[in-house]
């Protein structure tokens, strides 16, 4: 017997999707015009309105970027740096780097370069890179970086003396931190909870990939963290914000399509299985009788 | 572009390694084959090398050896000795070496997790004791005591799951704990919804790399 079509739509080749998928992505890219609306949420708000509050902290502060995304989360977490640190620029916050990925160091370096320019960042006047920091020594470096920041750290990336960089004039310690932003796809928010924004409770805006964003919201409502910049959805909010069209806004459209997709693949599996499922039953009903 | 450009475009070394890397590691969807694999073991020897030759410049270089062997700051080959009794471990006559160096690490760990435990959970804690009972009869406080009592129902639900230290015989406690159940369904689903976002956003991506930086497709209107 011939298979019926809500059999059919139970057996679709997944290659068939695969490809309805790309088309679903292409097309959006293709046509930058192609815009769906983007609302920024309220918790991408709450971290641009920290992170501009941080621009009135006054000299003597620095922000810290801790950042550990690297090739394989770059999909995401690139574009969600990349709005982070282009608003710090825009709005003259000086700050540090510091990575805790081996990869890290060298794809926030090519971003950094690639925005500096334009608003006249100077590597050592108006930022510095700590570097990479081995996962293994993080620990003692956050507990040592409250109290000491130049003298946990000693040097910059390339061995000059923090000390001798005039962005580090006048920072000291912890209260010289005027927010802590986290970049990360890894389980590290924990540590720095516990062993920095918890000891003098400065602000910390988490920018985790879209995986990891769930698990930071009990720490949203007790205000441990101030904000959450999720996912590739999150920096298009942000380019939103700050009033930018970049890759982040491209990539919302196309995730939302993408979703639209799922969400029509799951109503049509769902419709076939029970269209199926009750021709079964009437089937039966007529052979009973 | 003329065609020798976009030839000399399409070779260049970055590109084409990233764009048949990428190829390749999706033909896997349509079928396992000796491209797929070649390019991942490509990629788990690139990033171990790398890994390596970062963790040598970035960190024992400066951190390690240069204090030792440039500014005479010999304790520092204590460290040597130490980090080899680790590897007593793969050995029945020397694992006790590798016990006296954990021992130190499990010390360590202990001290910093109980001081973290207080400053990342006593906040948590503390933003659970919600009000349910409006100050004043204006909208905000009515909504935001609404909030607070559904915050509390979930938390006490999902609570009340966890209780596996007695049989839940009554009737209260029990629907109680089914209703906690459903939540972290909700729950789960709602994270299950954030990893597709996590694993589209990367596909996106790589689409992007491919079609319109390494085959440089025209992008209209742009």
């Amino acid at each position: 017997m011939d298979p019926t079509i809500w059999q059919k739509m139970q057996k679709i080749d997944s290659r068939v999707f695969y490809v309805i998928l790309i088309v679903m992505i292409i097309v959006p890219l293709m046509i930058p015009q192609f815009k769906l609306p983007i609302i920024p949420s309220q918790q991408t708000i709450s971290a641009y309105d920290t992170i501009e509050q941080a621009a009135n902290a006054g000299p003597g502060k620095i922000a810290l970027v801790d950042s550990w995304w690297a090739a394989s989360t770059q999909g995401e977490q690139k574009w969600q740096a990349k709005a982070v640190l282009t608003q710090l620029m825009k709005d003259h916050i000086p700050f540090a780097l510091i990575s805790g990925d081996p990869q890290n160091r060298t794809l926030t370096d090519q971003l950094v370069n690639q925005i500096a320019p334009k608003y006249n960042y100077v590597y050592g006047l108006n930022y510095v890179d700590f570097g990479y920091k081995a996962p293994a020594a993080y620990v003692p470096i956050l507990k040592g970086m409250v109290q000491d920041i130049p003298g946990t750290l000693k040097e910059d990336y390339k061995g000059r003396p923090l000390a001798s960089l005039p962005v580090m004039k006048g920072i000291h310690d912890i209260n010289n931190i005027s927010i802590i932003i986290e970049i990360t796809p890894s389980n590290t928010l924990d540590q720095m909870l516990q062993l920095v924004q918890g000891v003098n409770h400065t602000p910390l805006v988490f920018v985790p990939t879209a995986v990891m964003a769930p698990e930071a919201y009990p720490y949203l409502d007790s205000h441990q963290i101030k904000g959450i910049i999720t996912g590739i959805k999150g920096a298009g909010d942000y380019e939103q914000l700050l009033g930018v069209s970049d890759f982040g806004t491209q990539a919302s459209t196309a995730l939302s399509m993408v979703y639209a997709l799922i969400i029509l693949l799951i109503i049509l599996g769902n419709v076939g299985y029970h269209m199926m499922r009750s021709s079964q039953n009437k089937g039966e009903g007529r052979n009973g009788r | 572009m003329s065609f020798p450009a976009y030839l000399h475009h399409l070779l260049f070394p970055t590109l084409l390694l990233g764009g048949l890397g990428t190829i390749a590691i999706f033909s896997l969807l349509f079928r396992e084959n000796k491209f797929y694999r070649f390019f991942e073991h490509l990629y788990v020897g690139l990033a171990t090398g790398y890994t390596l030759q970062v963790t040598w410049t970035d960190v024992l270089r400066p951190d390690w050896w240069d204090p030792m062997a440039k500014d005479g700051d010999w304790a520092w080959i204590l460290t040597v000795p130490l980090g080899i009794m680790i590897y007593g471990l793969y050995t029945r006559r020397f694992a006790w070496m590798s016990r006296l160096v954990f021992g130190i690490l499990f010390g360590l760990a202990a001290g910093v997790i109980f001081q973290g435990f207080s400053a990342e959970y006593v906040p948590q804690v503390a933003s659970s004791f919600k009000p349910i009972i409006p100050h004043h009869l204006v909208k905000d406080d009515i909504v935001s005591a609404i909030n607070n009592l559904i915050f509390i129902v979930i938390l006490v639900c999902v609570l009340v799951y966890f209780f596996f230290a007695f049989e839940q015989n009554s009737r209260v406690v029990r629907r109680t704990a089914v209703a906690g159940r459903w939540i972290l369904m909700i729950a789960l689903g709602a994270i299950f919804g954030s990893t597709i976002m996590t694993r589209e956003a990367l596909l996106i991506d790589r689409i992007n790399f491919v079609v319109f930086q390494w085959l440089h497709f025209p992008k209209f209107g742009h």
